[in-house]
């Protein structure tokens, strides 16, 4: 099935691009596309340690499922305010 | 209680938010300004540029809200955050409470910006003199 990931900050920067397509299988969780994501892009490795990740604009643990059409962030820690 | 998030990319009117979070059953209005640094370890900061994920941003903006109206009795409370471009000196960061009583509003406001530093999908690019980096801990 396919999802669509969001790249904010150093994740945007070390994967190149703001927003790829990705192909993952039925019924995989968060924690199985980021190594989707990481073997695509060893750059990644060393931000997965503190990445935080949403799911459709939520916070979701790494061991969330994933649906059709999901919208996955990658979210590098926040440094608002 | 009157609710009021916004992510902006020019100055946040924080003469605004302040009128607009006046109430007679406030007896005390206070707020919360982050602004820019000039320099940070020694070095000279030219700018900042802030990203934010957006969509999220706006909810979780509104989920701190309607926190500190769920924890104290805020007649009115306002989360502005600027994104893009923001120079020294300019603020990044309004939080606006209207409480009853002060006590509150300093705890509700103190809680508002530790959310924000701690959850808010908002990142902070740095430009030096001599390069940029994206600053990975809230600060």
């Amino acid at each position: 099935m396919r999802i669509q990931v969001l790249c904010f900050a150093t994740a945007r920067d070390l994967l190149g691009t703001a927003r790829l397509d990705l192909e993952v299988e039925a019924g995989a969780t968060v924690e199985m596309a980021l190594e989707v994501i990481a073997v695509r892009s060893p750059a990644i490795r060393p931000l997965l340690d503190t990445l935080r990740v949403a799911l459709d604009e939520e916070f979701v643990s790494r061991s969330d499922v994933l649906q059709p059409g999901s919208t996955l962030a990658l979210l590098p820690p926040v440094s608002g305010g | 209680m009157r609710s009021e998030v916004a992510l902006v990319q020019s100055s946040i009117d924080v003469p605004g938010l302040l009128a607009r979070a006046g109430d007679p059953a406030a007896g005390a209005v206070l707020s919360f300004v982050g602004t820019v640094r000039g320099s940070k370890q020694g070095r000279r900061v030219l700018r900042i540029e802030y990203e934010a994920y957006e969509p999220m941003a706006r909810k979780v903006l509104e989920r701190i809200g309607a926190e500190i109206g769920a924890r104290w009795p805020a007649v009115a409370v306002a989360l502005v955050h600027r994104i893009g471009r923001v120079e020294v000196g300019e603020a990044s960061i309004a939080i606006v409470v209207a409480m009853p009583h002060r006590a509150d509003g300093f705890a509700a406001l103190r809680h508002g910006i530790e959310a924000v530093k701690r959850d808010l999908p908002v990142w902070k690019h740095e430009f030096f003199e001599d390069g940029a980096v994206w600053v990975q801990e809230g600060s």
